[in-house]
């Protein structure tokens, strides 16, 4: 946030002075009501003071614009998911801002409420310390349709985000997205019916646990791209979630990067690097269970980043329980596995970067103790004369990565 | 500007709006004389003008500088100018004739605030507001007036606020003053705003968007004006990897040939942000001409498309020679 925003902070809140102290709910320095004016509410957004909590009481809230966040230590706070509900079906104007709700204030939390049918992001935050979202649901009405707002909970560019027990259905991208980001926990959350359930992208050091991805195009992704200012997304720890039967259908926008996921994917590695993989159930995904690939351009687009890292190393795929999936595989799985039925739960494309020295083995993708799950070695950058199921070489451990989550 | 001896705390339990900054109302500052609504500079009050203006729904901008009496700003011929503390700059929108609202930024020890001053409809008025309005101006036509959060979607990047109008590419132009047309940066220091006239070969200078440089230099300083303060290291769109400053040389981080990263449907389908001889595969002028909050560009506070800038682009793109994105 500007530093001379601190003034309005530091004004006598004859700003919310129409507060009544009887109606404010426990906790909340202000209330919002249903039927107060969405400018009302933006007023108070903007004048509460650092360290106070703006309550949305119970009701449906029928908004035209967007609220924006820009004071630091602010918590915004609904009745809960259920009995506080956002509605922007009616955000259909240009200028009014197309999310939900738009932070740039640091330490920020928003919390217990619902957000429908933003024209753009459910909630976004941008370059910030320390956002939380809690207890959120933030959905669209229409069922896979390109015109639904691309994200449901988006940090780009923080640094320490907190997304917890929020559900997400309907992004037509991605439903928890976090970009460009590091210190990230993302967890006990139920992600469905989006393209994309969860992505992790240019993310350095994140924990993603506990979460439920089901009916996605793709469940859970973490993604290195390049022409991005932060590069070198590395080091996410994914485990202990469910990832079953993402076979929805891949309802994005054809330019964007998710619409190249194959609909039936559990997990998808892109050029990404050091994460771990473990503990996780990744059954009933038609196309694949597991995917680890190098940044092709001819698959992914051309780019002149030179500082990009297109190969994932370090990887280590382990004590999942992996069943059940590639039953029925689409789009780009069946172009990388053409004569491969059924295909198989676990892969890699088998892209080495030919400058890394790997004698000590530290830039393998491993793969170990994932129960009877089957096994393919695409070849894709040896012209596939190699292609084979033979786990031997890629059968081997790095050293886990630490939770995250206090 | 004796007032401008700046008392600048907050109100404690004094009532709003007496005697401290920001007043309640843009009467209370004393910039201009005469009928209000007419802005006609005060002394001390320097208007100044910009080479690429940034569109506003159509609607006219009258530009000032305050700075304390005695005071200078320290030119940089890249960056921002260094301004004294109670620096105040303005910029009064009317449509018609017809005064409608005024923003300041006050340079306080902390950085630059942002105020919002709506008239009221006799123009007699302008009165702060913090929470935007929706108005209407002219023959019907509506006009968002931003919300002070709002403000920080262009002047914030890196955590501060930054003045856009006040840089060397935009004020580096010719004005006419009393009927001779004089370099801008002189006359600056001829008024006092500067030190000393940085007048020099070589500074950076945006083109008039709609006059005869030539299409690439006035594509350029367009898409520096309306779009390099998100668009570029630090600022809200930096993240996309897309930078838009007129000074950025390499043409892939302007949009040649670039892939959108996260444009969710704004991307429309195509494929590149431009698409070399193609602009109507380019993504920058399907933003520039929608008014759909999720894919229009800029993303505030405009309800309008700016034709003639997405016909600039357009003519742009279309005189590159086509190579194919890959």
């Amino acid at each position: 946030m500007k530093p001379g925003a601190l003034l309005f902070a530091l004004l006598p809140c004859a700003c919310g002075s129409e507060d009544d102290p009887a109606a404010l709910p426990e906790g909340c320095d202000h209330a919002i009501a249903p039927d107060d004016d969405v400018r009302d509410a933006q007023r108070v957004l903007i004048e509460a003071a650092e360290g106070e909590t703006v309550c949305f009481l119970e009701g449906t809230f029928s908004y035209d614009m967007e609220l924006s966040v820009g004071t630091n230590d602010l918590s915004i706070r609904g009745a809960g998911m259920v009995e506080t509900v956002l509605d922007f079906v009616a955000q259909q104007t240009g200028g009014t801002g197309a999310n939900g709700i738009s932070i740039t204030g640091d330490r920020v939390t928003v919390e217990a409420l619902s957000i429908v049918d933003t024209d753009g992001d459910g909630v976004r935050a941008t370059d910030v310390t320390d956002v939380a979202f809690r207890d959120l649901s933030v959905s669209w009405t229409t069922p896979a349709d390109r015109d639904n707002g691309g994200y449901g909970v988006y940090p780009v560019g923080c640094t320490g985000v907190l997304v917890e027990r929020c559900a997400v259905s309907g992004a037509s991208d991605t439903g928890i997205y976090v970009g460009q980001s590091t210190d990230v926990i993302v967890r006990d959350n139920e992600v469905f019916e989006n393209v994309v359930g969860i992505e992790i992208e240019n993310t350095r050091d994140s924990e993603v646990v506990r979460n439920r991805a089901h009916d996605n195009a793709g469940g859970i992704l973490a993604f290195n791209l390049p022409n991005l200012p932060t590069q070198g997304g590395a080091r996410a720890k994914i485990h202990d979630n469910e990832i079953v039967g993402n076979n929805g259908r891949n309802f994005a926008d054809s330019a964007n990067i998710v619409s190249k996921v194959p609909p039936g994917t559990g997990i998808f590695l892109l050029a990404t690097d050091d994460n771990e993989i473990h503990g996780n159930v990744i059954a009933d995904n038609a196309s694949i269970g597991v995917s680890i690939l190098s940044y092709d351009p001819k698959l992914f687009g051309e780019f002149t980043d030179s500082a990009y890292d297109s190969y994932p190393t370090g990887n280590w795929v382990h004590d999942n329980d992996v069943s059940n999936n590639g039953t029925d595989a689409d789009g780009l799985v069946e172009i990388l596995f053409a004569d491969q039925e059924p295909f198989p739960d676990l892969s890699w494309d088998g892209c080495e970067n030919p400058d890394l020295d790997n004698s000590d083995g530290r830039y393998t993708n491993c793969f170990s103790d994932n129960g009877d799950a089957d096994y393919f070695f695409m070849d894709w950058c040896g012209g596939k004369a190699a292609q084979h199921n033979d786990m031997t070489d890629v059968t081997c451990e790095h050293d886990p990565l630490p939770a995250l989550e206090e | 500007m004796r007032w401008l001896a700046l008392a600048i705390a907050g109100c404690g339990s004094e009532p709003p709006g007496r005697g401290t900054i920001p007043y309640e109302t843009l009467s209370e500052y004393g910039f201009f004389e005469g009928r209000m609504a007419d802005v006609a500079p005060a002394d001390g009050v320097v208007p100044y003008e910009v080479a690429a203006s940034l569109w506003a729904d159509r609607l006219d901008k009258d530009r000032f500088l305050v700075l304390p009496e005695g005071e200078t700003a320290a030119f940089d011929a890249a960056g921002d100018w260094t301004w004294p503390a109670g620096t105040i700059v303005i910029k009064h929108f009317s449509f018609e004739g017809r005064a409608i609202e005024t923003r300041l930024l006050i340079l306080e020890d902390l950085g630059w605030a942002a105020h919002v001053y709506l008239w009221d409809d006799a123009e007699r008025q302008a009165r702060r507001l913090v929470e935007g309005a929706d108005v209407t101006v002219g023959d019907g036509q509506r006009y968002l007036v931003p919300n002070v959060n709002q403000c920080g979607g262009c002047h914030e990047r890196d955590d501060a606020m930054h003045l856009l109008g006040p840089l060397t590419r935009q004020m580096n132009r010719e004005v006419t003053r009393d009927g001779d047309v004089i370099g801008q940066l002189g006359w600056l220091a001829a008024q006092g705003v500067l030190g000393s006239d940085p007048t020099a070969d070589g500074l950076p200078a945006l083109a008039d968007p709609f006059g005869d440089a030539e299409v690439e230099l006035r594509a350029r300083s367009y898409l520096d004006a309306n779009c390099s303060h998100c668009h570029r290291e630090g600022g809200g769109g930096g993240r996309s990897g897309l930078t838009l400053l007129a000074s950025e040389t390499d043409p892939v981080s302007y949009g040649v040939c670039k892939p959108p990263v996260a444009a969710g449907a704004g991307a429309g389908g195509r494929s590149h942000d431009i698409v070399p001889g193609l602009p109507d595969e380019s993504i920058v002028t399907y933003r520039m001409a929608s008014t759909d909050p999720e894919i229009k560009m800029p993303e505030l506070p405009n309800l309008l498309s700016d034709a003639a800038g997405v016909a600039l682009i357009e003519e742009w793109i279309a005189g590159m020679t086509p190579q194919g994105c890959p």
